[in-house]
């Protein structure tokens, strides 16, 4: 017995000495057949006694040595209650509260017992959370069309043009109202996709601004093309191109293709990071051919180097990237049905990940300190000599002699890549957990493009399933496309301070170019608190810091962001709203931001009513721009 | 008012009921008299997710006979030399970057569980993780949210009652239970730029609460996310700030990830205010794949450096009696090295428990099988298993979080 069991006696000494009667009794025990009475070894390795009681399975205590003497469990909640009606009357405030608390365990207690006498087993209560079988899933019960990837037949509606704009690119703007004002209020689908995925000049100065985030010019000894820089000019990128559908898919493919640019500590290399960024963007501005991009990923050095691959030669195997090439690059470790798409290496060596090993050996890079680059090369005395056959047995194996062999076979063979790609691109543009109907349609479409995603992403974008109400509102902005479109919004592409803008990324667990969590594109996770705090943070400081708004050219004005002339705190409201393409306002949500628009705030934080005074202008700033911070931290704007 | 003195008649009758009361606490333990002492028995947890999948093997290794010649034939540049390990048992030493962790060991403290993991083990960074996360027996049959969300959410705990101080994680997400999760406390709180936008304006105008929409529940599940989350951020900013500001050492922490981490875990554990019961680390960079001897020891000696310093911290804040501290990765690594000197993805993994409440000793054995069999350790614990025992020690019915558990009991883990 040890010192907590003592602990316990002193405790119930004490509360039965010092406490009223109704504490604690042991209710009358019922007469029942011996024979009725059995246990049951919990999980836990308790044991609890059951009965039969009027047909009835029921949890209870035996009385020791009476074989016949049973007091059913949901004798202790009478007696429970009982005793908590005396402590009522008695007004004990304290032994109410003990008892009630004491009820309530009782009450679950008996209750979760009474379950594993009747079910005969410890089988686990129910979870509170639905369970998420592997294996199939229900098939999709909702509108058909959220799962149909036919072309949307009619025109599109303004809200739906807006979806095409947020959820496939930056955001919707004057800019981009500006590039599809010929085609009307209502275009059709096709038209306006096509349009809003073709590709265009950038405008004058964009990428020479780019350009300087990075200084191209390696000798010089800056901060720039640092990784601070390269965050900063893929933010300006972002915010200022013209090709939202190209850049917004190099983010997507980047969510696929992962890669860490700080695994190389040695600056002379820090700038690879963005020759590897440029590999992606190729191929989002053209066909975005995936195997092709797959064979130019697998020889990019920082890919060699970060996954690798560099080390990996017929005398020393490393089986690092074969295994995310499978994993994270082409195909998941299980396909739809839950089984697994490659085998493990087994200790003689087998198996499809040691295979896709062997068969990507011979690629090897030096770090050359003259030209300021690492150098790719392909050894082949450093090759295993194949054929390297992947998937053996499987309707789908192939035989492979190098990287080249190995991808393109992966692409064309292996039947789980297109539904793979079909779930990345569902999450990152329709929802976070497409369902397998959806992947199926998709992946086929896919696969019927070759892998050439531009053709496969426009049939999605104009798919019904894409404009379906169902799938609005469901996927949470990430913190890059928040900032961007954020930035875009208030008209400070151009006049923002970016060095400010890659702080706040790093607050906003989005630095791109660093290593990247396995969850950091995960859609769930961009709806925690601290995330939608600095995202508030974010808001704050491009609005109320003038450190942020880097506006000697060009200038940026304040006023523009709120409307001219007299207007009442309802017409700003709505002004603001059209602005963001918010929804309607409830009721209660328009009288709130009334109420705002009506309230002052005092040096010491504290907040008074005074009527909103259109007449002064450093008011109509103040309060137009916290409209603004409202509204873009609202619920609306944080999801597509 | 209440005449509290007894008769002498009243005190005999009373020990009587205390006999029976004694009797019936004894006679009596599931039907939930003692679990209502139990729970919010201010017991703590510490769970440090050293995310990659770090090499138990090299941080608990088999110092003699069969075990460790076959290891060290495995493993001609990684294996530490027995000389120089910190030796637990005749058969087993910890990596000599790990003194604070002996330390402990020295004290009793210390428990170290072999071959922990689940059924169908996963080789896949994300795949195991989330097993992990999740809490289950088989990673097939998984629950749709973290267990820690599920605890939460059936316990009603606030929102700082179970925190992750390395951001989103999965073991919160998934279910109703909305637990601060940030990078880092010393930037979790509002910024307010300018004079007009703060979250003053939210509470105020309560845009954002549940009560100021009257379309609330018609709103789809994210949309319920995202206004929870805000209203959540709102609600413990200032408090959170307030604590950071408010916090004293005896020991200062070093300026490392995990030094900041631990950091933030002694803040959330000693401030009365916050009543924070778990605290969540996850540190990613254990993924080894190559060199590992020269980057999994400096790994280790960050981890070893931080808990000690956090170690110092609970016992001089007389938190450490009721602490738990559960360090583990979502698997181990290959029982060979490869040829970059690394080794690769692998499977069931050595966890390290400890703190004030832990029965110290090792749990289980390796088998010379579990080297020589495959490439990597089999599973024979549990992480439910584990989970469960956490939970229970902390005054929680872990049967409505977990189900049921399976595989060897870890009963004594905890005093």
């Amino acid at each position: 017995m040890g010192f907590n069991n003592y602990l316990q006696i002193v405790i119930i000494f004490l509360i039965c000495v010092f406490t009223p009667e109704y504490a604690l009794t042991t209710p009358k025990p019922v007469v029942v057949n011996p024979k009725s009475i059995f246990s049951i070894k919990k999980s836990n390795g308790k044991k609890i006694y059951c009965s039969t009681i009027k047909n009835v399975k029921t949890y209870g205590k035996i009385v020791s040595g009476k074989k016949n003497l049973f007091i059913p469990g949901n004798l202790f909640i009478k007696e429970l209650k009982l005793k908590l009606s005396q402590a009522k009357r008695a007004k004990d405030k304290k032994a109410i509260s003990s008892l009630t608390k004491k009820l309530k365990l009782l009450n679950q207690e008996t209750s979760l017992n009474n379950n594993i006498c009747k079910n005969g087993s410890d089988t686990p209560s129910p979870t509170p959370t639905s369970s998420t079988p592997t294996t199939p899933p229900t098939p999709f019960a909702g509108d058909p069309n959220a799962v149909s990837l036919e072309p949307i037949e009619r025109n599109l509606t303004s809200d739906e043009v807006r979806t095409l704009f947020v959820k496939a690119g930056f955001g919707f703007t004057e800019k981009e109202q500006t590039l599809i004002n010929d085609l009307g209020s209502s275009p059709a689908s096709g038209t306006i996709v096509d349009r809003f995925m073709a590709e265009r000049e950038e405008d004058n100065g964009v990428l020479d601004t780019v350009t300087n985030f990075l200084d191209g010019d390696l000798s010089k000894s800056s901060w720039q093309h640092t990784p601070s820089g390269q965050r900063q000019a893929i933010f300006y990128l972002m915010a200022n191109t013209n090709n939202y559908f190209a850049e917004r898919l190099t983010l997507a493919l980047l969510g696929i293709w992962t890669v860490a640019g700080d695994v190389i500590a040695d600056e002379t290399f820090r700038h690879t990071f963005w020759n590897y960024y440029q590999i992606l963007r190729k191929h989002a501005h053209g066909i975005a051919d995936l195997p092709s991009l797959g064979i130019e990923v697998t020889r990019d050095p920082l890919m060699l180097i970060y996954l690798n691959n560099g080390e990996n030669t017929k005398e020393s195997p490393n089986e690092n990237y074969a295994r995310e090439l499978q994993e994270l690059f082409t195909m998941g470790p299980e396909n739809l049905d839950g089984l697994p798409n490659y085998t493990e290496t087994t200790l003689s060596g087998a198996g499809d990940i040691a295979t896709a090993a062997r068969a990507l050996t011979g690629l090897t890079y030096n770090l050359n300190y003259s030209t300021n680059q690492i150098d790719v090369s392909y050894q082949v005395k450093k090759h295993a000599v194949g054929p390297h056959v992947m998937y053996p047995g499987t309707p789908y194996q192939f035989s492979a002699e190098n990287y080249e062999d190995l991808i393109n076979g992966i692409f064309s063979h292996h039947p789980n890549v297109k539904f793979f790609y079909a779930k990345e691109l569902l999450k990152e543009y329709v929802t976070p957990n497409p369902p397998r109907e959806l992947i199926e349609a998709f992946g086929k479409v896919i696969a019927d493009s070759n892998y050439q995603l531009r053709t496969a992403m426009s049939s999605l974008l104009k798919s019904k399933a894409f404009y379906n109400p169902l799938w609005k509102d469901s996927l949470p902005k990430n913190s890059l496309l928040f900032g961007v479109e954020a930035v875009k919004i208030l008209g400070l592409s151009k006049a923002y301070n970016y060095g400010e803008a890659d702080r706040q990324m790093m607050n906003m667990q989005m630095p791109i170019n660093l290593a990247p969590s396995v969850f950091w594109f995960n859609p769930e996770g961009w709806t925690n608190p601290a995330i939608l705090m600095e995202k508030a943070n974010f808001l704050s400081q491009i609005l109320g810091d003038s450190t942020a708004q880097n506006s000697s050219s060009p200038p940026w004005d304040p006023m523009s962001l709120v409307p001219s002339g007299n207007k009442s705190p309802s017409e700003v409201i709505e002004y603001v709203r059209t602005k963001l393409g918010l929804p309607e306002f409830s009721a209660d949500q328009k009288a709130a931001l009334v109420n705002y628009m009506n309230t002052v705030r005092w040096y010491d934080a504290s907040l008074h009513k005074e009527e909103y005074n259109n007449q002064n202008l450093d008011k109509v700033k103040q309060k137009g721009h916290g409209l603004y911070y409202l509204l873009l931290n609202s619920m609306q704007f944080q999801l597509e | 008012m209440v005449n509290r003195l007894i008769s002498r008649r009243d005190f005999i009758k009373k020990c009587a009921y205390c006999a029976c009361g004694m009797t019936a606490w004894g006679a009596f333990p599931s039907l939930g008299l003692r679990s209502a002492f139990a729970s919010g028995n201010n017991k703590k947890v510490l769970f440090v997710n050293l995310n990659g999948g770090w090499d138990t093997l090299q941080v608990l290794q088999p110092a003699t006979g069969q075990l460790y010649n076959t290891l060290a034939n495995y493993r001609p540049t990684l294996k530490t030399d027995p000389s120089q390990l910190l030796m637990l048992s005749s058969d087993y030493g910890l990596h000599p970057n790990l003194t604070n962790i002996n330390s402990i060991w020295q004290e009793g403290k210390l428990g170290a569980i072999f071959n922990l993991g689940y059924e169908n083990m996963s080789r896949s960074h994300q795949d195991a993780e989330v097993a992990f996360a999740r809490g289950v027996i088989d990673r097939k049959n998984p629950t749709a949210s973290g267990f820690i969300n599920r605890l939460g959410e059936y316990y009603k705990f606030t929102s700082m009652q179970a925190v992750s101080v390395s951001g989103t994680d999965p073991a919160f997400s998934g279910g109703a239970f909305t637990g601060v999760q940030t990078p880092g406390l010393e930037n979790y709180y509002y910024e307010h730029f300018g004079s007009d936008w703060s979250e003053g304006y939210f509470r105020q105008d309560n845009l954002y609460s549940q009560a100021s929409l009257s379309s609330y529940d018609i709103l789809k599940p994210k949309q319920k996310e995202t206004l929870n989350a805000v209203d959540l951020a709102i609600n413990t900013s200032t408090t959170i700030k307030s604590a950071v500001k408010n916090a004293t050492f005896i020991q200062n922490y070093p300026n490392t990830y995990l030094g900041r981490s631990f950091k933030d875990s002694d803040i959330l554990f000693s401030t009365p205010t916050l009543n924070t019961e778990i605290s969540y680390i996850r540190r990613i960079g254990f993924d080894t794949h190559s060199n590992q001897g020269s980057s999994f020891p400096n790994l280790l000696a960050e981890l070893d450096t931080a808990f000690g310093i956090f170690v110092t911290n609970m016992k001089a804040k007389g938190l450490w009696n009721n602490l738990m501290i559960v360090i583990f990765s979502e698997f181990g690594r290959t029982n060979k090295e490869n040829a970059s000197a690394g080794t690769d993805h692998g499977g069931a993994s050595t966890v390290l428990v400890s703190g004030g409440l832990t029965n110290g000793g090792l749990y289980g054995e390796l088998q010379l099988s579990d080297l020589t069999d495959n490439g990597w350790l089999p599973q024979r614990y549990y992480t439910v298993e584990l989970y469960r025992q956490v939970i229970a020690k902390m005054g929680y019915d872990p049967q409505p979080i977990f189900g049921n558990t399976a595989g060897p009991s870890l009963g004594g883990l905890f005093i």
